[in-house]
C-alpha cells in the first residue's frame, strides 16, 4: 500500500525530513503521484558544488527543467557561477522565489561574448532584481574588489535581504587571454564611468535596504559603497568587517563611527579585525558608533587597547557577549570588573599571552559566582 | 481517575489519565470537559490500531514532555529509534500506516515521529524500483517519461 496516497500533506514532509537527497531523487522515480509529491524536496535546495553535479544541472537545465520547477527553488547555492549564468540563460524568468542566494565566482564560463564587468554581473544582477523575497545573499571571491560590480550588486540588492555576506578572499578564475584584454580598458573606462553613475546614484537616493547584518570579508572597495550601503540600511544590527576598516578610515569622507551613529541606529553588534588601526580609532568606534548601545562586540588582530577597552567599560549595561582573540587581552582586573558590572553578560572570550594558543572561553555566570 | 475511550467500532478503553493525555487530542478535551466520566468517542480510530496506540502511551507514560529542538538536523536523527519503539513499529505496512495517522489525528507528536522515521527507514536508500516492491506500487511512467525525469533530477544525488 502506497503510504502516500493515505497520508495528509504534513505527514509527507514529516516523512521526507528524514530521507537523504539520493533517497528523495529516486522517490521521484517512483511513479507519477509520487513524482508530484517529491518534486518540491528535489527542487526546494539547489547546491552545485563538483564539476560531475554541475554538468548534470547543466543538461537538466538545457532540457527545460526550470520551466517546470524553477519556481521549487528557495535556495541556490553554488561554487561555480557558470550554474547562475546557465540558469539564467535557460529560464530563469520561473526562479522569483528564492530566499538564498550563495555564489562563488570561480569557474567562468570561457565565452568570447564576455568582455566586461557589467557582463559578468548581468546574471547575478537578474537574480536579484527578480527575486524580491531573497532574505540571505553570500558571494565569494577576488572580483568583489571590481568597483562596478559591487555598485551593480549593490544597487540590484533586494529590499528583502536581511543578511549580506561579500567574501572578497577567495581568488576566482578569470581566462587569461580575456583578462588581459580587458584589464586596460577597465581601469580608464569602466571605472570612470561607475564614478559618474554613482553619483547620479547618491542623487536619486538609491533604495532604503532591510540589511540586519552585512558582512564584509577581505578587501572590498569601500571607499563610497560601504558608507552608502550602510546609509541604506536603516535596520542593521550587525556590521562584520576586517580589512575594510582601512579604506573607511583612510580614505572615507566621513568617517565609520558617524555614519554607523547616524544612520544605522538598530546596530548592536559589531565583529570586527582592526588590522593596522590604532587603539584611538577603535575606541572612538566602540564609543561613538552604536546609539542603542552594544550587545556584542567582538574584536581579533591588533590595534586594541586601553583606550578601547575604556571604551567597551562605557558599556557595560548592554553587554552580552564580549569576544577578544587579540594578543595583549584584557587585563585580569578589567575582566573582573566587567563581570561585576555587566548585568547582561552571557559570553566572554579572551585571549591572553601566557595563554595565546589555548583561547579562553569563559561563561560569565559561572564566575560571577566564582570567588574571583 | 480512569478515561474511557471508545473506539471507532464501538470498543470501550478503559485507561489512566495520565496515559490517555499523552495525546495532546484527548488532553485538551478533558481540560475543557473539566471532571466528567463520560466516555470520550474517538471516530477515526478502530479498535485494532487504539489498542497499538495504548500500548505505546502505556509505555511511554512517565516520558518528559518532548521539547523540539529546531537546530537538530532530522537527516541525523533519522535511525535513533529506540530499541522498544522499533520492535512496537513492527508491524504490517496496514497497521503502520494507521497507527501513523492515528497518532497525527490524536496528537501524539512522538509516536508520530517514530511511525515517520519507520516510513523513511523504508524507503531509505531503495532504488525507485525496490520503493515500488516496497509497496507495491504501479510504475505508471511512460519510458520516455522516465528518461526525462532522470535527467532533469540527476543533478541533486549528493556525489
Amino acid at each position: 500500500m502506497d503510504p502516500f496516497s493515505i497520508f495528509p500533506p504534513e505527514l509527507h514532509r514529516m516523512t521526507v525530513q528524514h530521507l537523504d537527497r539520493k533517497t528523495v531523487v529516486a522517490s521521484a522515480l517512483v511513479n507519477r503521484s509520487w513524482y508530484r509529491l517529491f518534486c518540491p524536496s528535489v527542487w526546494e535546495t539547489v547546491t552545485i558544488t563538483t564539476p560531475i553535479q554541475c554538468e548534470a544541472f547543466g543538461a537538466s537545465v538545457n532540457s527545460g527543467a526550470l520551466s517546470r520547477h524553477g519556481h521549487l527553488i528557495r535556495s541556490l547555492k553554488t561554487k561555480n557561477y557558470g550554474v547562475v549564468e546557465m540558469l539564467v540563460a535557460n529560464g530563469a524568468a520561473a526562479c522569483t522565489n528564492l530566499t538564498q542566494l550563495g555564489v562563488a565566482f570561480k569557474r567562468l564560463r570561457k565565452d568570447s561574448s564576455r568582455g566586461s564587468i557589467s557582463v559578468i554581473a548581468q546574471p547575478l544582477v537578474y537574480l536579484l532584481e527578480n527575486n524580491p523575497g531573497l532574505k540571505s545573499v553570500t558571494l565569494h571571491g577576488s572580483i568583489l574588489t571590481r568597483w562596478l560590480l559591487m555598485s551593480q550588486i549593490l544597487f540590484a540588492l533586494p529590499a528583502s535581504v536581511d543578511h549580506l555576506t561579500l567574501d572578497g578572499n577567495i581568488e576566482w578564475e578569470w581566462p587569461k587571454y580575456e583578462y588581459n584584454e580587458i584589464s586596460a580598458e577597465f581601469h580608464e573606462q569602466e571605472l570612470a564611468s561607475t564614478s559618474t553613475k554613482s553619483h547620479d546614484g547618491s542623487r536619486r537616493n538609491l533604495p532604503t535596504l532591510g540589511l540586519r547584518k552585512l558582512e564584509l570579508i577581505g578587501a572590498i572597495p569601500g571607499e563610497a559603497l560601504v558608507p552608502e550601503t550602510l546609509k541604506r540600511s536603516p535596520l542593521l544590527e550587525s556590521f562584520v568587517f576586517d580589512d575594510a576598516l582601512l579604506y573607511l578610515y583612510m580614505n572615507g569622507e566621513e568617517k565609520l563611527p558617524s555614519v554607523l551613529r547616524n544612520h544605522c541606529p538598530a546596530l548592536t553588534s559589531l565583529d570586527m579585525d582592526p588590522g593596522f588601526l590604532d587603539d584611538g580609532f577603535l575606541s572612538q568606534l566602540v564609543d561613538e558608533a552604536s546609539t542603542k548601545g552594544w550587545k556584542h562586540l567582538a574584536f581579533s588582530g591588533k590595534g586594541f587597547g586601553p583606550l578601547t577597552e575604556a571604551a567597551i567599560m562605557k558599556h557595560v549595561e548592554s553587554l552580552e557577549s564580549v569576544h577578544l582573540n587579540i594578543g595583549l587581552g584584557f587585563p585580569s582586573s578589567s575582566i573582573q570588573r566587567l563581570f561585576c558590572l555587566a548585568p547582561n553578560l552571557k559570553s566572554f572570550r579572551g585571549g591572553r599571552p601566557s595563554l595565546i594558543y589555548a583561547d579562553v572561553q569563559l561563561d560569565a555566570t559561572d564566575l560571577i559566582q566564582s570567588p574571583w | 481517575m480512569p478515561v474511557i475511550l471508545v473506539s471507532s467500532d464501538a470498543q470501550e478503553f478503559k485507561v489512566d489519565k495520565e496515559v490517555a493525555e499523552r495525546s495532546i487530542l484527548i488532553k485538551n478535551m478533558l481540560e475543557d470537559v473539566g471532571e466528567s466520566d463520560s466516555p470520550i468517542p474517538l471516530p477515526n480510530v478502530t479498535a485494532a490500531v487504539l489498542t497499538k496506540v495504548i500500548e505505546y502511551c502505556e509505555h511511554h507514560r512517565n516520558d518528559p514532555v518532548q521539547v523540539p529542538d529546531e537546530t537538530d538536523d532530522p537527516r541525523k536523527r533519522s535511525n535513533d529509534i529506540e530499541e522498544w519503539d522499533m520492535k512496537f513499529m513492527q508491524v504490517d505496512q496496514e497497521m503502520l500506516f494507521e497507527i501513523i495517522l492515528a497518532a497525527n489525528y490524536l496528537d501524539i507528536k512522538p509516536l508520530l515521529d517514530v511511525g515517520c522515521k519507520t516510513v523513511a527507514n523504508i524507503i531509505k536508500g531503495k532504488t525507485p524500483e525496490e520503493i515500488r516492491k516496497a509497496f507495491n506500487i504501479v510504475n505508471d511512467f511512460t519510458p520516455e517519461e522516465e528518461a526525462q525525469i532522470k535527467k532533469e533530477n540527476e543533478w541533486a544525488e549528493d556525489r
